[in-house]
């Protein structure tokens, strides 16, 4: 009883939680300085969507159009041929950014693991038609380092 | 020649000291707010404008000086203009009275360092503080909306219910330094040789309580806060109109720092004056124990606005009325007691 | 000379608009006021509306599932797991066990994020600040888990028909341990700075009252039922996935004011913390995913499956037809039933308390208007 009186009297409840403010005013900070500092991302980060090729230097996309089938927004548009080794070949591969949700359900359906996540998501343009990205700039090499300074 | 100096020259450059004082110490305020809350929160204020974000308050001023001044269709033109005024100019005008040290010494002359000391320097204090909170009723009135006024008289009646818990509280005080003039009043804890927040704790309690009440800090900023439905009295300012209230805001807390230094806790005197052998301090001037003190209570309110909720309107006014007030008026009543039967 | 007017007082007609800050989003509601006390109230909703259950019957069932995701944003896993269940109920199939636990962890978690910014924004709009930052500073931590597992840190879309989609990447259960090794020291915090301080229980205390029976009546259910003292939690009446080999308390207030509804919630993440401890240790090798055709197609018939959300009882109901989309999707939302409640716990209280009500429901108007 008399030290609930006590409690009362000087606060006691208040300058707890004060303490647990100055506690933390001694931590530091947990923040990062963008854009000096960047966080280091995870391996299955979903960053931008990219064609990859293999070691040989070929289009591992088959044009099958599981990618298509799997998009519930119907993003991906592919438009094929045959090549002269009798496999099918996209010619043009158009993927619409403004909508693509990152789900990733292309990436799982994917057969031969042409489409995949890399790691870029600093992606705002100026121009809305930037982001439909055609074929040429789907592939992470040299070229394409930035997708929309090539357009 | 000596009248000229010693009533023109010197005043006036008291009011520029004082001014550019509560100005820069206006900014620095925020900055440090700023950072303070950031810290608190693990993460870092303002820190891209000019070094650590220094500069981060010059460019609010201009921003707001830039700012559009929009005068909504239905407003009492001369009120709407005049109250932003009196607010900042009430919140300026009482730290002409506030001794900021003891009496230098330069070139043979002897210079105070506060501009005016009345004897009657508490209550012309008070009557002042009063007259802002005028600045905040006109300013909800004038702006011819429901909300804006519904605001401005809760903080209305905040400020009034506090004050005479403010008035209560220094009357104790009273009863030792036995004078209203803020210099008395620190020379009589230099001759009682303590400070009046040991022989008074409760009313030095109540004094800062109510401070933090008066300058709309919280735990008690309900008139103004954002989740409030409206953004109380200063709803339809903008620009330099807005940016008098919130200097003032700020020029209040500054204030009751202040006078809790001078009133409680010695004003310019330093800690210990008993103790020999800490008499080295005896070097350091007068006017750097003052305004450490005076840091070390503005620190003190913005601890308590990173931590603590804030109360709702009518629990507000019940601790002023139900609590703060009985108090005082005990805390007189017993002092008087202590003071006739010592004597 | 003339005219008399009949003195009387109206009630004023105040709107609280869809844009203000602190009605966790675009909430309208219409206030009649008597003075400073509220009257009469009515939350306008429809805000936010995007048709999602319409949008169910031209997606395939797979398809659909990162739509679910944007229902609760704030505690996505929940409406994915629903929803997985209740397709996995339609179609009777069995899902392997190491799958059934890391879902359970990876809910749990999720209802550990979604607490942390009921907990923030509600000692936000009361006026502890910093009480926000420090929730918002835990949650970065379950969000990097979450990227660690799947690639996204909110909108998950992780768990499959038949099972998850990837398994645990190694070094996952480490960080896990770790985690739950450090958060009850920062619900002890948080307690710390609000569950004594008498500031927050003069704003909370007898604020909101709503008795069991009515809570009852109105449909309520989750934290806000719990609160109220009725003993009802889905993961006990009716188990789910594992949740009847796992041991858990279920906690409950006495009176249902918002401060019971705080502390079921606290409790509540501190069982959490309990539940992921015993599904870390039980969990066994195997596979992560039932054989499941390609194609789905479930056999024609209805379902409704409902499991325990953060929010309350989240439940979908699904008719299908025998082909590749569902023939209609409905989503019993709890903010949504929640929200009625809204009505009669402001009735009497000052304006003031109208944030902190709110608040303590712990809606979502992405759930509300779907």
């Amino acid at each position: 009883m008399i030290k609930k009186i006590f409690k009362k009297i000087f606060l006691i409840d208040l300058i707890k939680g004060l303490l647990v403010t100055l506690k933390y005013f001694f931590l530091g900070k947990i923040t990062v300085q963008y854009p000096e500092q960047k966080l280091k991302l995870q391996p299955r980060f979903r960053g931008l969507l990219r064609l990859y090729k293999d070691e040989e230097g070929n289009d591992l996309c088959i044009a099958c159009g599981q990618c298509i089938r799997a998009c519930p927004d119907s993003l991906i548009s592919i438009y094929s041929e045959r090549g002269p080794d009798k496999k099918l070949r996209p010619i043009t591969w158009t993927f619409n950014l403004s909508r693509c949700m990152f789900c990733g359900l292309c990436v799982e359906a994917c057969p031969t693991n042409a489409i995949r996540f890399s790691h870029e998501y600093e992606l705002a343009v100026y121009d809305r038609k930037k982001l439909y990205i055609h074929k040429k700039n789907m592939y992470l090499d040299e070229n394409t380092k930035k997708y929309f300074e090539e357009n | 020649m000596s009248i000229f100096i010693d009533f023109v020259l010197i005043p006036i450059i008291k009011i520029l000291v004082i001014v550019t004082f509560v100005f820069v110490s206006v900014l620095i305020l925020i900055w440090i707010e700023r950072r303070f809350q950031g810290f608190v929160q693990s993460r870092l204020g303002p820190n891209r404008v000019g070094p650590q974000g220094i500069l981060q308050s010059v460019a609010d001023a201009i921003k707001l000086l830039t700012k559009e001044d929009v005068i909504p269709n239905q407003v009492d033109r001369f009120i709407f203009n005049i109250s932003p005024i009196i607010a900042f100019v009430t919140a300026l005008v009482v730290f002409a009275l506030i001794p900021f040290g003891a009496e230098l010494n330069i070139f043979g002359r002897k210079i105070t360092l506060y501009l005016a000391d009345l004897n009657i320097g508490l209550l012309f204090i008070i009557g002042f503080n009063s007259i802002g909170v005028f600045g905040i009723i006109l300013g909800g009135w004038a702006a011819k909306s429901k909300y804006p006024l519904l605001g401005s008289l809760r903080s209305a009646s905040q400020m009034i219910s506090y004050e005479v818990a403010l008035i209560m509280s220094l009357v104790s005080v009273l009863f030792f330094s036995r004078s209203l003039s803020l210099v008395e009043i620190v020379k009589a804890q230099q001759e009682m040789k303590v400070w009046f927040a040991f022989i008074q704790p409760l009313a030095f309690f109540i004094f800062f309580i109510a401070g933090v009440a008066e300058s709309n800090r919280l735990p008690f900023d309900l008139p103004e806060a954002e989740s409030e439905l409206v953004g109380g009295f200063h709803t339809e300012y903008s620009g330099m109109k807005f940016a008098f209230y919130f200097v003032a805001e700020f020029a209040h807390v500054i204030f009751f720092s202040a006078l809790v230094t001078v009133l409680f806790f010695g004003g310019w005197l330093r800690p210990f004056p008993n103790v020999d052998w800490l008499n080295f301090l005896d070097y350091i001037p007068p006017v750097f124990w003052f305004l450490g003190k005076l840091a070390f209570f503005v620190f003190i309110f913005m601890w308590i606005r990173a931590t603590w909720p804030r109360y709702r309107y009518d629990q507000l006014e019940m601790i002023s009325w139900k609590w703060l007030i009985p108090l005082a008026l005990v805390n007189i009543f017993i002092t008087g007691l202590i003071v006739i039967l010592v004597k | 000379m003339g005219k008399r007017y009949l003195e009387h007082t109206k009630e004023i007609i105040m709107n609280m608009g869809p844009q203000h800050p602190s009605t966790h989003g675009v909430l309208r509601i219409k206030l009649w006021l008597d003075g400073e006390t509220v009257v009469k109230s009515e939350p306008i909703i429809g805000y936010l509306h995007r048709g999602i259950e319409k949008l169910a019957e031209f997606r395939t069932y797979t398809q659909f599932m990162p739509i679910t995701d944007r229902l609760d944003y704030v505690s996505a896993a929940s409406n994915n797991l629903a929803w997985v269940q209740a397709v996995e109920k339609l179609m009777g199939i069995e899902v392997p066990r190491r799958a059934e636990f890391i879902r359970v962890i990876i809910t749990e978690l999720m209802r550990i994020a979604n607490h942390l910014v009921w907990l923030g924004t509600q000692a936000n709009d009361i006026g502890a600040v910093t009480v926000l930052l420090y929730c918002f500073r835990e949650r970065e931590e379950i969000l990097d888990i979450f990227e660690m597992f799947c690639g996204a840190r909110l909108t998950l879309n992780a768990f499959r028909i038949g099972g998850l989609a990837h398994d645990i990447p190694p070094g996952f259960k480490e960080r896990v341990k770790d985690f739950i090794e450090r958060f009850p020291k920062y619900i002890d915090d948080y307690e710390r700075l609000l569950s004594e301080n008498r500031i927050w229980l003069q704003r909370t205390k007898n604020v909101g009252i709503i008795s069991a029976e009515d809570a009852i009546d109105l449909g309520l259910s989750g934290p806000s039922l719990r609160g109220s003292g009725v003993k009802w939690d889905i993961r006990k009446s009716n188990p789910y996935s594992v949740y009847d080999e796992l041991e858990f308390d279920i906690p409950t207030g006495e009176i249902g004011d918002v401060y019971d509804r705080y502390k079921v919630r606290i409790e509540e993440m501190r069982q959490s913390v309990r539940i992921i401890k015993q599904a870390l240790e039980m969990m066994p090798e195997g596979e992560i995913r039932a054989k499941v055709p390609r194609i789905i197609k479930p056999p024609p018939g209805e379902v409704y499956h409902s499991i325990e959300a953060p929010k309350g009882e989240l439940g979908f109901y699904i008719v299908s037809d025998g082909s590749t989309m569902p023939y209609r999707v409905k989503i019993r939302a709890p903010s949504f039933v929640n929200l009625q409640s809204l009505s009669k716990m402001i009735e009497g209280h000052l304006v003031a308390d109208i944030v902190a009500i709110i608040g303590s429901i712990d809606i979502v108007l992405g759930e509300v208007d779907r």
